[in-house]
C-alpha cells in the first residue's frame, strides 16, 4: 500500500510540476504577443513618455543628445515617409525617385532637429490621454492634454494610421491647428512658388539653424 | 398704433421678436463646412502687409515686450491681462446669445458680474474660482455660426491676419468693450492711440501672443503661409468651440487617394512613372485653391490614362 501511496505522489507531483512549467511558458508566450501589438494609445503614450524624459534631462543632453535619443522615439513611433509624401501633395509624383528619398530623409532629419530644439527644457508640464476614437479606414485619433504647471491645458490630438501589427502617428493637432495641414500649405506653397530644390535648401538651413542655436 | 399706446415699447417688442426669429431661423443654419484650403486672391497684397507688420513688430514691438515681460511680474501681467478680457467680456456674452447659445450666455453674464465686483474690476479671475469658466466668442464666430462662409483671407497692416467674415468684429468688439464707454478711445488701429491704458492693451495683447509668434519663427519654412493656416485652423477651432469636425478630415481623403496610389503603384511597376508623366502635363500655376480639387481627382485620371492613353 506504502509503495502505491508513493507512486501516486510521485505521479501527482510530476504531473503538477508539468503544468506549472506549462503555465510559465503560457504566460511567457501572451505576453510578448500582448507587446508586439500595441494599442494607439501605448504608442502615443510611449512617445510622450520620450519627450518628458528628454525633456527634463534637455540640458545635460545638450541638443546632439536630445537629437539621439528623439530620432529613434520618432522612428518607432511615426510614419515618417507617409507623412512625407502626403505633405508635398500631388508634387511628389513630379519627383523622381532619387529626389522623392532624399525629401523623406530631409523631412525625418528636420522633424527630428525641430523636436531636439523645441522640447529644450522641463516646466513640469504631463501629458494625459484622455481616449482613443477608432476612425474609418484603419485610422484612429488619441486625444491627450498637456497640463502645464500653471493648470492651464491644451489638446494634444493625435491622428494614427495602422502599419502591418503596429499603429504609427501621422498628425498631431493642437489646439485645433493640424501639423499636417499647416505643412501642406507651407510646403506646397513653396514648391509652386520656388520650386523643389529651393524647398529642400530651406529645410537644410533650418536643421542648421537648430543646430547652431542651440549649442 | 391705437392697440400699442407707447411707441418705443413697440418697437421694441418687435425688434426683439425680429431678433430671436433671426436666431431661430439661422441657428438651424450652422457654421458652413471649413474650406481645407484657403482662399486667398489678395495674397501679394497680404504677403506684402505681412512683410510690413513682421518688420514694425520686430522693430518696435518686439523690443517693447521683451522689456514688457522682463519687467513687470507674471502675477502682474496675468491681472493685467485679467482686466483687459473683463472690459471685453461684454462682447462675448453678446455673441454667445446672438449664438442661441443661452445657458452659456447667462453664465457668461454671471462671469461678468462676479469678476467686476469680487474680482475688483476684473483684475482677479474670481468667476473662475467658482466654476464660470471662461469662453471665447466674436462676432466672426457669430457669423459663421449663421452659416456665413470665411470669405478672403486679409492682412490688415498692424493688426494681422483676419478674413472678411471676421472684419466686422473689429467695429463689433470696440462698440462692447467697457473702454469705449468710459471716455478712453480705442482705436482700432492700436498705433495711433494716444491713451496708456490702450497702450497698455495692446502691449498685453502682443505679449500673450508672444510664445506663438516666437514657435512661428521657428517652425516656420513660410511665414506667411504658416500665419494664415495657423490663424484660420485656430478660428475654425473656436468657431466649433474646441470641437471642429476633425480638422484631418481632408487629409483623411488625401490619406485614402495615396493608399490607393500606394495599390496602383503595387500592381503596376511603371504606373508611377506614367503618373509622372500625368503630372507634368497638368498646368503649374493653379491657384491654391484648386490644388485640392486637382489632386481628388487625379488617380482617377491616372487609371483612365494608364488604360486609354497611348504611351510613347
Amino acid at each position: 500500500m506504502r509503495e502505491c501511496d508513493w507512486k501516486v505522489r510521485e505521479f501527482l507531483s510530476k504531473m503538477l510540476t508539468r503544468v506549472f512549467v506549462f503555465l510559465i511558458l503560457a504566460g511567457l508566450a501572451a505576453v510578448p504577443a500582448h507587446g508586439f501589438s500595441p494599442e494607439p494609445a501605448d504608442v502615443v503614450k510611449q512617445f510622450q513618455e520620450t519627450l518628458v524624459t528628454v525633456m527634463k534631462q534637455a540640458e545635460r543632453l545638450g541638443y546632439r543628445g536630445r537629437y539621439q535619443q528623439l530620432e529613434s522615439a520618432v522612428l518607432d513611433t511615426h510614419d515618417i515617409p507617409f507623412v512625407a509624401r502626403i505633405i508635398i501633395g500631388r508634387y511628389w509624383n513630379t519627383l523622381s525617385p532619387k529626389e522623392q528619398a532624399l525629401f523623406v530623409q530631409t523631412f525625418q532629419e528636420l522633424s527630428v532637429a525641430t523636436y531636439a530644439s523645441r522640447f529644450d527644457g522641463y516646466d513640469g508640464e504631463q501629458f494625459r490621454v484622455i481616449a482613443q476614437k477608432p476612425l474609418p479606414r484603419e485610422k484612429v485619433l488619441v486625444e491627450t492634454r498637456l497640463i502645464q504647471s500653471n493648470g492651464k491645458q491644451r489638446q494634444f490630438n493625435y491622428l494614427l494610421r495602422r502599419v502591418g501589427e503596429t499603429w504609427r502617428i501621422i498628425n498631431i493637432v493642437v489646439d485645433g491647428v493640424s501639423d499636417l495641414a499647416l505643412k501642406r500649405a507651407e510646403y506646397t506653397s513653396l514648391i509652386k512658388q520656388k520650386g523643389f530644390s529651393a524647398l529642400l535648401a530651406k529645410m537644410r538651413a533650418q536643421i542648421s539653424r537648430y543646430e547652431n542655436g542651440q549649442e | 398704433m391705437k392697440g400699442c399706446p407707447q411707441r418705443s415699447r413697440c418697437h421694441l417688442l418687435v425688434a426683439t421678436g425680429i431678433m430671436v426669429g433671426l436666431i431661430v431661423v439661422v441657428g438651424c443654419a450652422g457654421p458652413p463646412q471649413p474650406r481645407p484650403e484657403a482662399y486667398d486672391p489678395l495674397e501679394n497684397m497680404n504677403r506684402s502687409f505681412h512683410v510690413f507688420n513682421t518688420k514694425v513688430d520686430e522693430l518696435v514691438m518686439q523690443p517693447v515686450v521683451d522689456a514688457y515681460i522682463d519687467w513687470v511680474h507674471e502675477n502682474w501681467r496675468l491681472s493685467i491681462s485679467n482686466f483687459f478680457d473683463n472690459l471685453s467680456y461684454p462682447n462675448v456674452i453678446v455673441n454667445t446669445f446672438l449664438q442661441g447659445k443661452f445657458r452659456q450666455g447667462f453664465v457668461d453674464t454671471g462671469r461678468f458680474l462676479i469678476n467686476t465686483t469680487l474680482g475688483v474690476g476684473g483684475l482677479f479671475d474670481a468667476a473662475s474660482v467658482f466654476g464660470l469658466e471662461e469662453h471665447d466668442e466674436d462676432f466672426g464666430q457669430t457669423l459663421a455660426v449663421w452659416g456665413v462662409g470665411e470669405g478672403p483671407y486679409l492682412t490688415l497692416p498692424f493688426l494681422g491676419p483676419s478674413t472678411m467674415r471676421d472684419l466686422p468684429d473689429l467695429g463689433g468688439s470696440a462698440l462692447t468693450n467697457v473702454f469705449t464707454y468710459v471716455g478712453t478711445p480705442v482705436l482700432v488701429a492700436g498705433v495711433a492711440a494716444t491713451s496708456p491704458l490702450a497702450v497698455l492693451a495692446f502691449i498685453d495683447k502682443r505679449a500673450r501672443a508672444d510664445r506663438a509668434l516666437r514657435a512661428r519663427d521657428e517652425l516656420a519654412l513660410d511665414s506667411y503661409v504658416f500665419t494664415r493656416e495657423a490663424y484660420r485652423q485656430h478660428r475654425t477651432f473656436l468657431i466649433y468651440d474646441g470641437n471642429p469636425p476633425m480638422p484631418e478630415l481632408f487629409a483623411e481623403e488625401d490619406l485614402q487617394i495615396f493608399e490607393d496610389l500606394e495599390q496602383e503603384d503595387a500592381v503596376d511597376e511603371h504606373a508611377s512613372v506614367r503618373q509622372r508623366k500625368l503630372h507634368e502635363d497638368l498646368p503649374t500655376l493653379e491657384p491654391i485653391s484648386t490644388l485640392h480639387r486637382v489632386e481628388e481627382t487625379a488617380p482617377v485620371s491616372v487609371k483612365e490614362a494608364l488604360f486609354t492613353a497611348p504611351l510613347p
